[in-house]
């Protein structure tokens, strides 16, 4: 507190003359008038007691006054003291409460520190903020602005100096933090109450090691060009990135200690944790972690010759980048990542986009050292050897087909927060038929149980209490019309194609198609748990603490009986009256293509054959399951449009419903092209992506074009993936989640039990988990 | 003395030539005769001439059941998973309520036909190529580079081409198995017709003018017809193993096409459990119980054809 | 899949005798041993010749899998620019002769290639490198075992020829040879470490978890020595030099060992060096089940993954050690059998 600068006793004096010219314009007056300001636009208007305004306002006035006159270095409240509690427990500080424009100033450590958030003063900057979990406040003395978790409010009261001591606004500080406050007038008290931000279950044992078979390798480590979700999953746990997210799907800071977002949205501005290491496969510093490492990654990703399958993730964002990936510039300044200086990193977008933050967890925005990038050149992350980790874990080895060895990084920036000390993956291509019964002697720690050997587990006494639903994921599945069949004549791609522009015929199929015999291939037990009636998933994206599907446009869709026998059997005979009108010839051919690598499918395939033809009849439909190999598979179904209803899928790359509609973008041709059915929903879709200012709106836009494809039935929605059932000792719930990226494979948070959950015990966790995380969705405003 | 006193001319007397030339020595009689001592041969014919019948018309005894259509709980109308074997499934039910009997017997009908078609067809193009490679020396050069060219290329480089170009089906397979199988099979049969093609009779033939395909077709493969059989007969037991094989490698039969291959893989995840592994067991035991019938059976008729064992 | 040469340990025609080639090959073999710097000389390039067109051809099918394959999962989520850039990477867009004559001229410089998605830009001789010595010493090991005791049992059961141990000996080759392998190591593997406490998976730091791997992949080397040896022996001791040397008074173990094994070992010796040298082709069922980090599997998964280069590497060491080991085994077949004569130009190889 002491290290005041001596600049800011300049500034401190601009801050009192503005505040002068303040009173005497307008603002006095609207106070004067009793009217409130908001805090700012994201936070709620808070009424208040007339008595309290004018109370205030004269206190003001008499504090302004007081205030010009002893040049601001011995301010003291003329009325009774304001006293202050949380949660009950007053506070006490070493220069009392200020009252100023109708804002009371506590000193700015006081006020953190009993909020229990990290404070950090910055003499360069001259920004004085507070950490608490997922949020942070960001003030600089002498001026109005302020930044709530990276964004930019005006206040009309900023942070003083008072005896010394940095004032700041109380009420905007706490509810920052998402705290709330109240002021009780006849005890002339604040009162903050401050509900904890929900913990994540801590049951488990610190310490230990984890170990698992794995049956597909990693062909490579390299996390800046690879797109498999097992490489991103790892690099998440040996490297950090900006932020991260929480157990909830909240996201926190990481290596930004903080961040500004320009008014405009487009700037980002990232402020780095120092003192981060580099660290080398046998726990030697390298180097450390620092601006520059960001652009030297967006540089290699964004280089054409280095192949990055996720570049376009990047370049979707940021400013300039797919100019310097297709060539048409060379110069690597004009893309928006840039180092200010050692610790500051800014990101310019190509246009606002709200979610650019939970894309920072996506692998691509990882750093790299950019000296040992050039060290190591082709060879860069192709084993352990090659690659530099500053995450939560150390890969001490990666042994292709063998094993792969990660141990704790001790010199973790947050250490505390990583639980077991080591993991262990096996190579073993049988782990399918192998890992469940190692699972049972104890000899590793988690094992996926496959389907066919479920019915054998749920009748085993022991094996019962260890097996548990593994949560479900984001990506969604979903049966395609084909609008543009190109089949094999013996297919009658023709008759299709008229069919299947009939509404009547589409909403036949989309009531007549029982997903729950469909499921049962997958998940004998609880078949409804994956079942979807949208194509963006449950729990994927929210604003203003409202899931995404809950929207008005997509609720009646979501509580939809899908499934209806007699509704389908009406559709079907008025599409048989249109339809023979329109000369289509019965039955009508649905060629329906499966993998045959997944023996799941092949069996679904025969259960939706056998289901729709015995409820529509033999002579309205033929249902052809056509098996295909796994190799080039899609190359030979979906892609050429060789299926008339094709099981197809797609996962989101980032939080926002944006994720789930390229499939459905007119011209993109390796789906079904639903523009050839309707053009209104590329209309709708144009709206939702045209706003980027208003998320709710944004939202809604998006919900209501969804509405519109499942209401027309030009998909049929029909899970989600995850899922299945896994022996584990690890919690479902504990570590950190996020619908999109590879945040649900870090062990970071995680700690291991000493014995597996039982289904009772994991739809229990499941309930408290989702209580908790609208709690912590709405705290953190996200 | 005079000359016709030394020789006289001999009679002819055909009915006399025939007596002492007479011998009731039929090579297809004794090789019966040998076989048919071999009580266990005897045995694992009759069960392989059992089985093939059976599984010809068990889809047109009473109560079969489609291989493929899942069985439905007359209340829920849930698929009737796992059914362990009883009055009702013979064999119990897979894990999504397909009748295993039916299965099973499908699944045999399929590997077993695979298995001799791709037997004929290896024998048939092994012993037109591997004759030629032997007895046709303009051949030999040509042939014996394309063998060692053929022999050294990776068979799964091939399945995987042929598995990518036509879709899975029962007639893949089989040409996959087909493209180089009938490699093997020509360099023994050439080995074969290396041995004999330069003995007395198969010189004298060659003298007297007569002309390579006569001496090929009459001469050299009468001979080798047992050995062929017998190739024949552990080819097929070989393919429905390949069969095995390739599935386990992901190169096997999609389930809607019922195979040993595909059943024996599903139920390997099963082992360890123990209410579960009739379905493991029964596909086995079928596979195995037409391994060693073929196994036994061919190694008798060797026995049997080898003329030393007629005597 | 392995080349199907090494399937078993040792090629066995269906009548149990190895390839009956073996010993004709003496018939056509003529010239004289003294010939053998121009006939060894000869026979190199001819197997050059042969791997040479082995590895093109292989080369230009690997050209016909599809252009999805090499892009994975991925293939949706790219753009176009993408998709170009990575097989711009992996040197597939230029035309199909240029990528050979580059093959060919990365080969002449000793230069096996970089795995393209395997293990993109690790070389491909660092990939097979490590794994070699996991599937030569679990692969020499199990044939040493076939060998000992699938020997002993068959010339035990030749012995025993119709009594009870002969007919367990037949039922224990039957059994190995009827059910399916992928069985049988399966079985092998749970019950016999939940009934010994045995470990599941090979571990280098515990040599417990050494024996279960060895000699599971030893068990059809047995059954196929076992049948191969009894038939073998049965086979001979009705043919006259056995009856002379009884005659002669020797004793029986004399006339087995100088006598019968000594031509038995003849035929073997022709294929033992391809035996032993395919042993780093290791055995995919043990080694998937053992977690064996060896070469099993190593080449299906290179072709199913399309990473052209590492195929083009095995293949080209496969057919080499196919080539070159039947080669070797010919002149030591010659030099164990003095009736055995080499050829200018000779058999099959």
């Amino acid at each position: 507190m002491s290290n005041r600068p001596e600049g800011t006793l300049r500034s401190y004096f601009v801050t009192i003359r503005l505040n002068i010219n303040c009173v005497k314009n307008n603002s006095c007056k609207q106070m004067f008038r009793g009217r409130n300001k908001p805090l700012s636009a994201e936070q709620k208007n808070q009424g208040r007691e007339s008595a309290m305004k004018k109370y205030i306002s004269i206190l003001v006035a008499t504090v302004v006054i007081v205030t010009a006159c002893l040049a601001g270095f011995s301010v003291q409240a003329t009325a009774a003291p304001i006293r202050v509690t949380i949660n009950g427990r007053p506070i006490t500080t070493e220069v009392p409460p200020v009252v100023q424009n109708g804002r009371t100033l506590v000193p700015f450590r006081a006020i953190f520190e009993a909020l229990g958030a990290e404070v950090d003063w910055n003499e360069r900057t001259n920004t004085v903020a507070g950490y608490r979990g997922p949020s942070f406040v960001l003030l600089e003395p002498g001026s109005t602005r302020a930044f709530i978790t990276g964004r930019e409010i005006r206040l009309d009261v900023g942070p003083l100096i008072v005896a010394g001591r940095t004032m700041v606004p109380l009420r905007f500080v706490a509810e920052s933090l998402g705290a709330q406050v109240e002021w009780v007038e006849a005890t002339r008290t604040v009162t903050i109450v401050d509900a904890p931000y929900p913990a994540a279950p801590t049951v488990g044992r610190t310490g230990g090691e984890f170990r698992s078979l794995y049956s597909g390798e990693l062909t490579t480590l390299n996390y800046l060009t690879s797109g498999t979700f097992a490489v991103h999953t790892l690099a998440a746990n040996i490297i950090d990135g900006l932020v991260e997210f929480d157990s909830f799907g909240v996201l926190h800071p990481s290596l930004a200690k903080h961040w500004t977002i320009s008014p405009d949205g487009l700037v980002y501005t990232f402020t780095l944790r120092q003192g981060v290491p580099w660290l080398t496969w046998d726990g030697r510093e390298y180097a450390e972690v620092v601006a520059q490492d960001f652009v030297d990654s967006a540089r290699y990703v964004l280089t054409r010759a280095n192949a990055s399958a996720t570049a376009n993730i990047l370049f979707r964002f940021v400013r300039g980048g797919e100019e310097f990936f297709n060539g048409t510039t060379t110069d690597f300044a004009t893309v928006g990542v840039r180092a200010l200086d050692r610790y500051t990193v800014q990101y310019t977008l190509r246009s606002p986009a709200s979610f650019f933050l939970s894309a920072l967890t996506y692998v691509c925005f990882f750093p790299v050292n950019g000296a040992f990038l050039a060290e190591t050149g082709a060879r860069f992350a192709t084993d352990h050897l090659t690659i530099l980790n500053n995450g939560a874990y150390i890969l001490r080895a990666h042994v292709p087909q063998n094993r792969r060895e990660l141990v704790k990084n001790t010199r973790y920036w947050d250490r505390d927060n990583v639980h077991i000390d080591r993991l262990f993956f096996q190579f073993n291509r049988e782990a399918a038929a192998l890992a469940p019964e190692m699972f049972v002697r104890g000899e590793i720690s988690s094992a996926s149980i496959p389907t066919a050997i479920i019915d054998g587990w749920r009748l085993d006494p022991v094996r019962r209490e260890l097996l548990r639903p593994a949560p479900v994921g984001a990506f969604a599945f979903w049966h395609a019309f084909n609008f543009s069949p190109r089949m094999a004549p013996q297919f009658e791609p023709e008759n299709w194609r008229r069919a299947v522009m009939n509404l009547n015929f589409r909403k036949a199929i989309f009531h007549g198609l029982d997903r729950v015999a469909a499921m049962l291939t997958f998940d004998p037990y609880d078949p409804l748990r994956q079942i979807s009636n949208t194509i963006t998933p449950v729990n994927f994206a929210s604003v203003d603490g409202i899931d995404y599907t809950n929207l008005p446009a997509l609720q009646p869709i979501v509580r939809m009986q899908v499934f209806d026998r007699a509704l389908a059997l009406t559709h079907r005979n008025r599409a048989m009256t249109e339809l023979r009108a329109a000369g289509v010839t019965f039955p009508i051919r649905v060629k329906m293509p499966f993998n045959t690598g997944s023996p799941d499918w092949t069996n679904r395939a025969q259960v939706i054959e056998q289901q729709l033809e015995s409820l529509f009849g033999r002579e309205f439909i033929d249902v052809m399951p056509v098996g295909y190999p796994p190799t080039g598979f899609l190359d030979a179904t979906r892609r050429p449009g060789n299926y008339a209803i094709q099981e197809v899928n797609w996962g989101p790359d980032f939080l926002d419903p944006e994720a789930y509609t390229q499939p459905f973008e007119a011209g993109h041709l390796t789906y079904s092209d639903i523009a050839l059915a309707s053009a209104n929903y590329q209309r709708l879709l144009n709206a939702a992506k045209a706003e980027v200012r208003n998320i709710r709106r944004r939202f809604e836009l998006f919900a209501e074009a969804e509405a519109y494809l499942i209401q027309n039935a030009l998909v049929m929605p029909y899970r989600v993936g995850g899922g299945g059932y896994v022996a584990s000792r690890l919690h479902p719930f504990q570590g950190s989640y996020a619908a999109a990226g590879p945040a649900v494979g870090k062990f970071k948070f995680q700690r291991l039990l000493d014995r597996a959950m039982n289904v009772e015990q994991f739809n229990e966790a499941q309930t408290i988990w989702a209580r908790d995380r609208v709690i912590a969705l709405r705290k953190a405003g996200q | 003395m005079e000359e016709q006193a030394l020789f006289v001319l001999a009679e002819r007397d055909v009915a006399d030539a025939e007596r002492s030339g007479y011998s009731d020595y039929s090579y297809w009689g004794s090789t019966i005769r040998v076989f048919m001592k071999n009580y266990a041969a005897v045995f694992c014919l009759g069960l392989l001439i059992v089985l093939l019948v059976f599984i010809m018309v068990q889809p047109y005894l009473p109560a079969q059941r489609d291989p493929n259509e899942i069985h439905l709980s007359q209340e829920t109308f849930r698929q009737l998973r796992n059914v362990r074997p009883g009055a009702e499934f013979w064999f119990g039910t897979n894990s999504i309520g397909q009748d295993l009997w039916a299965r099973i017997w499908s699944g045999t009908r399929t590997s077993l036909g695979i298995g001799i078609a791709v037997a004929s067809w290896n024998v048939l193009i092994g012993i037109i190529v591997g004759t030629l490679w032997g007895y046709v020396r303009k051949l030999e050069r040509v042939l014996t580079e394309v063998y060692n060219v053929l022999d050294n290329i990776p068979s799964t480089i091939i399945m995987t081409l042929i598995a990518y170009m036509l879709r899975p089906s029962i007639s893949t397979m089989v040409i996959a198995m087909g493209v180089t199988g009938w490699v093997p099979v020509s360099r023994f049969i050439r080995t074969q017709v290396i041995i004999i093609r330069d003995r007395e009779y198969n010189l004298a033939s060659r003298c007297l003018g007569t002309p390579t395909g006569r001496i090929i077709t009459r001469n050299i493969l009468p001979y080798l017809v047992s050995v062929i059989m017998l190739r024949f007969a552990l080819a097929i037991p070989g393919a429905i193993a390949s069969e095995v094989f390739l599935t386990y490698i992901g190169l096997g039969l999609p389930l809607h096409i019922p195979s040993l291959g595909n059943l024996i893989n599903e139920g390997r995840q099963l082992m360890m459990i123990p209410v579960m592994r009739y379905q493991l067991i029964f596909p086995s035991v079928v596979v195995s119980l037409i391994t060693i019938s073929f196994y036994v059976m061919g190694n008798a008729f060797s026995d049997a054809a080898d003329p030393r064992n007629h005597v | 899949m392995r080349p199907r040469r090494s399937g078993r340990v040792i090629a066995l025609s269906p009548s149990g005798r190895p390839d009956s080639n073996n010993r004709e090959r003496g018939i056509y073999i003529r010239s004289h041993i003294g010939a053998l710097p121009t006939y060894i000389l000869k026979k190199s390039l001819g197997a050059l010749i042969t791997v040479f067109f082995v590895i093109t051809v292989v080369f230009l099918l690997m050209r016909l899998m599809p252009i999805e394959g090499y892009f994975g999962d991925d293939f949706d989520r790219l753009a176009p620019v993408q998709r170009e850039a990575i097989l711009q990477k992996m040197g597939l867009l230029d035309p199909w002769y240029i990528q050979l004559s580059n093959f060919y001229q990365d080969l002449a410089r000793g230069d096996l290639g970089t795995s393209i998605i395997f293990r993109p830009n690790v070389p491909v001789a660092e990939i097979i490198a490590p794994k070699v010595p996991y599937s030569l010493k679990f692969g020499l090991a199990a044939m040493a075992l076939s060998l000992s005791l699938g020997l002993l049992l068959g010339i035990f059961q030749a012995r025993e020829k119709g009594k009870w141990p002969d007919a367990l000996g037949t039922s224990y080759v039957i059994f190995i040879n009827a059910v399916p392998a992928a069985v049988y190591f399966l079985f092998i593997q749970l019950y016999l470490t939940q009934l010994s406490g045995l470990p599941i998976l090979y571990s280098s730091a515990r040599p417990l978890s050494w024996i279960l791997p060895a000699v599971s992949m030893s068990l059809g080397g047995i059954a196929g020595y076992a049948m191969w040896i009894r038939r073998f022996m049965v086979d001979e001791l009705n043919k006259d030099y056995i009856k002379l040397a009884r005659a002669k008074g020797l004793s029986n173990t004399r006339v087995m060992f100088s006598h019968v094994l000594r031509n038995a070992f003849v035929p073997m010796v022709q294929h033992l060096p391809t035996t032993l040298l395919m042993t780093i082709a290791g055995s995919i069922f043990i080694e998937s089940l053992y977690s064996i980090p060896g070469m099993g599997g190593l080449l299906i998964d290179a072709i199913s993954r399309q990473d052209n280069p590492l195929v083009q590497a095995l293949v080209l060491i496969y057919s080499t050690i196919g080539v070159f080991g039947l080669f070797i085994g010919d002149i030591l077949m010659a030099i164990t059998d003095p009736r055995i004569k080499l050829e200018k130009a000779g058999g099959a190889r």
